[in-house]
């Protein structure tokens, strides 16, 4: 006669599964965890391959792990579990790129990347272009810097910076102009 | 994201674990919808009156029988799909959303044969009563259907809302053969299918919020 554990062995890791999550649907807390702990390489396997940074491979993971939790009344122990959880994991990566790609966020970048520098700026010598004028900016007072931004940034006519700051139109021209020329001295140009 | 995140993470979730009542095999689950619909759809075509020769219609007429066939395999479908898809892998039934989709196919064909042969006109567009009786005759089951929607968590949000959409369609289109008495082709797809189409496709734009968990 086999022993229980021997028995045990012969176990498929998908009915060890199945087994875990008709336990956990009764509240085991030890199988639980047991049963993401034991799905987790699983999911980061299925994910890596198909994502263009596997860095989004952890983030997408938690979000399946989350889900599962959501969704664990939905398992139905008759039916074998990785279908269940292939869905979910399908249904979180589409979703996470949908979001991703529709806040353009794969078209953002901090001007501190240096791979972006390299890659998309075309004069190396002017790498550090973007960020001098900011830090220029950052060195002219308060309402000279707002005038500015306003008008030569944000594109508002020298009228409606006059009328949101309560100043006459050709005092926030003056302002406007100095500001220009001081930004030409600090940049040296 | 290190690894000692996801370890409180599963930490966390196994700390939150209740039990947890399975949700009931898709079939029972949609039995209360059917019969809720059934009848209260019923009610609401007796309330506005039945036509006068709807038992003529349902003994004589090829055509009408036809429809009414039709449309309910289209419901009955669509809405067994709608309950499948609240569980995320359908139990392994996907190839039940061939079925619904498919009878609906067959069933614009008719349409479009209908309007080939009995030839299309636009009717004036008015506020037709027809569009009262739809609202009156799919409000609760529609309402009825979003709840038993949300209870399932879904990974094809805008096919259970197509779904749940041809379900409800479907009660409204039968119900309206039964008591508006115009019988052309122009007035079915203006009066008793586009309001459902509109409200089809406002569903699909917003299905993935809606279903969303």
């Amino acid at each position: 006669m086999p022993s229980a554990e021997q028995d045990n062995t012969k176990i498929t890791q998908s009915q060890q599964w199945t087994l875990w999550a008709e336990q956990s649907q009764c509240g085991d807390k030890a199988s639980y965890n047991k049963l993401l702990r034991d799905i987790l390489p699983f999911i980061r396997n299925v994910l890596v391959g198909g994502l263009a940074n596997p860095d989004w491979a952890d983030d997408i993971t938690q979000e399946v792990l989350v889900s599962v939790h959501k969704s664990l009344k939905t398992y139905s122990p008759d039916k074998p579990f990785r279908p269940w959880l292939m869905a979910i994991i399908n249904f979180r990566r589409t979703d996470y790129l949908r979001k991703h790609y529709n806040s353009r966020q794969d078209k953002q970048t901090s001007l501190d990347n240096p791979e972006f520098i390299t890659s998309h700026v075309t004069k190396d010598g002017y790498a550090g272009e973007l960020k001098d004028m900011e830090q220029a900016l950052q060195s002219l007072q308060d309402k000279p810097r707002r005038i500015f931004t306003m008008m030569k940034i944000e594109g508002y006519t020298a009228k409606e910076v006059a009328n949101e700051l309560g100043m006459s139109e050709s005092a926030v021209k003056v302002s406007a102009h100095r500001a220009a020329q001081k930004l030409q001295k600090i940049l040296g140009k | 994201m290190s690894n000692k995140v996801l370890d409180n993470l599963i930490n966390d979730l196994a700390d939150d674990l209740e039990p947890v009542s399975r949700i009931s095999h898709p079939i029972l689950r949609a039995l209360p919808w059917f019969f809720v619909s059934l009848i209260y759809t019923g009610v609401v075509v007796y309330l506005v009156g039945l036509r006068p020769d709807w038992y003529a219609k349902l003994t004589q007429d090829a055509g009408f029988i036809f429809e009414i066939k039709a449309a309910s395999l289209i419901g009955l479908s669509a809405l067994l799909c709608s309950s499948f898809l609240a569980v995320p892998d359908m139990r392994g039934q996907k190839w039940m959303l061939a079925v619904p989709s498919t009878i609906l196919g067959v069933f614009s064909l008719w349409m479009l044969s209908r309007c080939i042969t009995e030839g299309v006109y636009m009717p004036q567009m008015h506020w037709d009563h027809c569009f009262t009786e739809a609202i009156l005759m799919t409000f609760v089951p529609a309402v009825f259907m979003m709840f038993m929607a949300r209870v399932g968590t879904t990974t094809r949000p805008i096919m259970m809302s197509f779904c749940n959409m041809m379900a409800i369609a479907s009660v409204g289109y039968i119900g309206l053969r039964f008591t508006c008495m115009v019988d052309t082709v122009g007035h079915a797809c203006f009066y008793h299918l586009f309001p459902f189409l509109v409200l089809g496709g406002i569903l699909g734009f917003v299905a993935r919020k809606l279903y969303s968990w």
